[in-house]
C-alpha cells in the first residue's frame, strides 16, 4: 500500500479540532423523502426497508467530519425480514389486544423482557452497519450486562418512586457508549461523569416547571380577579386564554426537549474515541426553538414539512460537535472483525416505539 | 476525475485520478502506480444527491469520486444506463411532483373511502362470538369505571323494554340485542351502542327526555350504530389509520409522535362523526315508519347538549358528534 506523505515526522502539535458539519438541504431531500413516501405507499410498505436504507444514506452521506462522510450499509433484504416479523408480532398484539387482552398481555410481557436483548440487537445493528473512511463502527454483543443496568435499575427506579430515574439513564448512556467502537478504537463515558450529573440536570428541569408553574397560577389567578369573573376562564380574554393554555403547552414542551438535550449534551460531551474527544457546544434554549418549531411546522403542514424539519435539526446538530484529535490517529485506525447482524432487534424496537437512542 | 481511495481495512487514504475508458475498464492512478478494473466487477452503489460516487472494489477498498456529475455520465455513457432508476425519479421534478400528487392523492383517499369501506368489509366478516366476546368485555369495564346500578322502577323498564323491542323490530336488522339500565353518574345524561347488540341507557337520559318519541330517537340512534358494525369499525379504522400515519412519518423520533398525534385525534373524530351521521339515518327511518316528527331527536340532543354545556350549534373538529343543530338540519332535509 502506498504510504501517506507525513509532515517529516514532526508529532502533531497542540490538540487539533475537527468540526462535524452537515451538509444536507431540504430541497433535495424533500424530493429523496416524497419518492421514498411514494413507492412506500404505492408497494403497501414493501419498498419501505428501501427507503430507510436511501434515506439514511443521504443522512449519513451528508455528514462530515476531517474531509470524510459516514456511511450506512444496511441491505434492504435484512430490513424486511425484521420488519415482517415486527409487524407480524405487532398485528397479534394489537388484534389480542382488542379480542383476548390477556393473552395481549401476556406478549406485552414478553416483549418488555426481550427490551434489554432488543437494545443490544439493535445498537449492534446499527453500528456494524454504519461506516467512516471505509471502517465499520461496533456495538459488542453485552446481553447479560444490558439485563443487568435495565431490569436493574428499573426495579431501582420503582422501588425509589423515580428518584434513581437519572442514575438508570445514566448507566443505560454508560452500557451504550462503553461498548461502541470504531474499528479497534473504544469510545468510553468520562469517568468524572456520573448519575448525580444526570441528577443535577433533571432537578434543574423540575425546579424550572415548579417555578414557571407558579408564576403562571399566580398571574392566572390575578388575570381572573382583574377581569372581574369569579375565576371562569370563560370569561377571561385572549390573554387569559394564552396565559392559561398556550404559554403551558409551549413552556413545557419547550422545557422537555431542553431537558432531553441536556442530557444528550453531557454524554456526547463525555464521550471519548480512545484519545480523541468529542466536544459539543449546542445550546439548549436554542435546540428547544427548533424542536418546538419544527413540531408545529410538522403539525401544520399535515407531514409535508418533515424532510425540512429533519434537514434544520440534523444541520444544528453536527454543527454543535467536533473532536478534538489525540494520538490515535484518524488515519490509520483498524478494522475490527465483524459479524452480519441481523435487523431483527431493531425492527421490532422501532415496531413497538422503544426509543434506543443514546 | 478526482478521488479518495479508502484503503481495506483501515481508515487511511490518499487522494488518486480516475478515468472511465472505452474499453470499459475503470482506471485508478496515484504517484506510484496505476491500477485497472473491468468496471462490470465493481460495485456501484447507488447514486446519492449531493454524494460523491462510490465504488466498491474487489479488495474491499472504497473509491469516492468527487467529481460525480462526470463520472455518472460518463458511466451512462459507457454502459448505456444510468445508476439506479430511483434517483432518477428523486432529480426530475415533475417525476417528483408526480410522487406529491399521488402520495396525497392515495392519502386522501384511503382515508375518506380505502379505510372506511375496508373496515365495513372486515366488520361484517367478524364472526358472531368475536363481537360477543369484546361487547360483554367493554360492558364488564364499563360497570366497573362508569356506572352504578339503575333507580328506574320495574315498571319504567318494562316500558322502556317495549319500546326498544319496537325499534328493533322495525330497525334492528338480524342482530341479537339486549337493553342494558344504568345509572350514569359522572357522565350524565347519555346512550350507548356495544358490540353484540348490547344497548345501554343512562337514568339521567330516560330523566331528560320529555317524550317517549325522543327516548325512540335515542334508542334508534344507538341500534343504527349496531346494526353499522361502529364499534368494530371504529376499532379497524382506528388501528389502520394509526398505522397509516405511522408509515407516512415513521422517519422521526420519538419527540415528533407529538405532532402525529393531532392529525390521528382529528381523523378519528371525523371518522366518528360520519358514524353517528349513519347512526341518525337509521333513527330517522325509524320514527318515519312510526309518523313521528323527525325533529323529536334533535330536540333531545339540543337538551342534552344544555345539560352538558355545550353549544348545540357548532361542532369543531376534534368533536366526535356533529353539531346538534346540523343533526336537526339533516332531519328536516328528508
Amino acid at each position: 500500500m502506498n504510504d501517506q506523505i507525513t509532515a517529516d515526522g514532526l508529532p502533531q502539535p497542540a490538540a487539533t479540532t475537527e468540526a462535524l458539519s452537515f451538509s444536507g438541504s431540504a430541497g433535495e431531500y424533500f424530493r429523496i423523502w416524497i419518492v421514498n413516501l411514494c413507492l412506500t405507499i404505492v408497494t403497501l410498505g414493501i419498498y419501505s426497508p428501501w427507503a430507510k436504507v436511501r434515506r439514511n444514506k443521504y443522512l449519513y452521506g451528508h455528514s462530515h467530519l476531517a474531509g470524510a462522510s459516514f456511511d450506512y450499509h444496511a441491505n434492504p433484504v435484512a430490513i424486511l425480514k425484521g420488519r415482517l416479523i415486527a409487524v407480524g408480532m405487532l398485528a397479534l398484539y394489537l388484534v389480542s389486544a382488542a379480542l383476548v387482552p390477556v393473552f395481549s398481555l401476556a406478549i406485552g410481557a414478553l416483549i418488555a423482557l426481550a427490551v434489554p436483548w432488543l437494545l443490544v440487537r439493535s445498537r449492534m445493528f446499527a453500528m456494524r452497519n454504519t461506516s467512516y473512511r471505509n471502517v465499520r463502527f461496533r456495538f459488542r454483543p453485552v446481553y447479560a450486562q444490558a439485563y443487568k443496568v435495565i431490569v436493574g435499575y428499573l426495579l431501582l427506579t420503582i422501588i425509589t418512586l423515580g428518584i434513581a430515574y437519572p442514575w438508570a439513564r445514566y448507566q443505560r448512556s454508560k452500557l451504550i457508549v462503553d461498548n461502541t467502537s470504531y474499528g479497534t478504537l473504544d469510545m468510553q463515558l468520562d469517568e468524572e461523569v456520573g448519575g448525580s450529573n444526570f441528577f443535577v440536570i433533571y432537578t434543574g428541569a423540575g425546579f424550572l416547571a415548579l417555578i414557571v408553574g407558579l408564576v403562571m397560577a399566580f398571574a392566572l389567578g390575578m388575570g381572573a380577579s382583574m377581569f372581574g369573573g369569579a375565576g371562569s376562564l370563560e370569561d377571561v380574554p385572549f390573554i387569559g386564554m394564552f396565559l392559561s393554555v398556550v404559554f403551558p403547552i409551549l413552556f413545557y414542551l419547550a422545557l422537555y426537549f431542553g431537558t432531553e438535550a441536556a442530557i444528550q449534551r453531557l454524554i456526547l460531551r463525555s464521550t471519548a474515541i480512545a484519545s480523541n474527544q468529542l466536544q459539543c457546544s449546542w445550546n439548549l434554549p436554542g435546540i428547544s426553538l427548533i424542536y418546538l418549531t419544527n413540531l408545529f411546522a410538522i403539525a401544520l403542514s399535515f407531514g409535508l414539512l418533515i424532510p425540512w424539519a429533519t434537514i434544520r435539526l440534523q444541520r444544528y446538530k453536527l454543527a454543535g460537535l467536533a473532536l478534538t484529535l489525540g494520538s490515535d490517529e484518524l488515519d490509520a485506525v483498524v478494522a475490527a472483525q465483524t459479524e452480519e447482524v441481523s435487523a431483527l432487534g431493531d425492527e421490532i424496537g422501532e415496531a413497538f416505539d422503544y426509543d434506543f437512542g443514546l | 476525475m478526482r478521488a479518495t481511495l479508502y484503503d481495506s481495512g483501515s481508515s487511511a487514504r490518499r487522494e488518486v485520478q480516475v478515468s472511465l475508458q472505452a474499453t470499459g475498464n475503470l482506471q485508478v492512478r496515484d504517484e506510484q502506480d496505476v491500477r485497472s478494473w473491468l468496471l462490470a466487477d465493481l460495485q456501484v452503489a447507488d447514486r446519492i444527491a449531493g454524494c460523491p460516487a462510490i465504488l466498491q472494489l474487489p479488495g474491499g477498498e472504497r473509491l469516492e469520486i468527487t467529481d460525480a456529475d462526470d463520472f455518472y455520465r460518463e458511466f451512462a455513457a459507457l454502459r448505456g444506463h444510468g445508476t439506479g432508476w430511483v434517483h432518477a425519479l428523486e432529480s426530475h421534478w415533475a417525476a417528483v411532483l408526480l410522487c406529491l400528487l399521488v402520495t396525497v392523492g392515495l392519502v386522501y383517499w384511503f382515508v375518506t373511502d380505502g379505510i372506511p369501506v375496508a373496515a365495513r368489509v372486515a366488520a361484517a366478516a367478524m364472526p358472531a362470538n368475536v363481537n360477543d366476546l369484546i361487547g360483554r368485555e367493554a360492558m364488564e369495564a364499563m360497570d366497573e369505571y362508569l356506572f352504578s346500578p339503575t333507580q328506574l322502577s320495574d315498571a319504567r323498564q318494562l316500558e322502556l323494554q317495549a319500546l326498544f323491542d319496537d325499534v328493533v323490530s322495525e330497525v334492528g336488522g338480524k342482530d341479537n340485542y339486549s337493553l342494558q339500565f344504568r345509572s350514569g353518574e359522572g357522565i350524565g345524561p347519555n346512550a350507548f351502542a356495544l358490540p353484540a347488540g348490547i344497548v345501554i341507557m343512562t337514568d339521567e337520559l330516560v330523566e331528560l327526555a320529555e317524550q317517549e318519541a325522543e327516548i325512540a330517537a335515542v334508542l334508534a340512534h344507538e341500534v343504527g350504530h349496531v346494526v353499522n358494525r361502529h364499534s368494530m369499525r371504529r376499532l379497524i379504522q382506528s388501528s389502520v389509520s394509526a398505522g397509516l400515519i405511522v408509515a407516512v412519518t415513521g422517519d422521526l423520533g420519538s419527540a415528533a409522535n407529538l405532532a402525529v398525534g393531532l392529525p390521528a385525534v382529528l381523523l378519528n373524530a371525523a371518522y366518528s362523526r360520519e358514524f353517528e351521521r349513519e347512526a341518525d339515518q337509521v333513527a330517522f327511518t325509524y320514527l318515519e315508519s312510526r309518523n313521528i316528527d323527525l325533529a323529536e331527536l334533535g330536540e333531545l340532543l339540543v337538551r342534552i347538549d344544555e345539560a352538558y354545556g355545550r353549544d348545540p350549534d357548532s361542532a369543531t373538529l376534534l368533536d366526535s358528534h356533529p353539531g346538534s343543530r346540523e343533526r336537526l338540519e339533516a332531519a328536516r332535509r328528508r
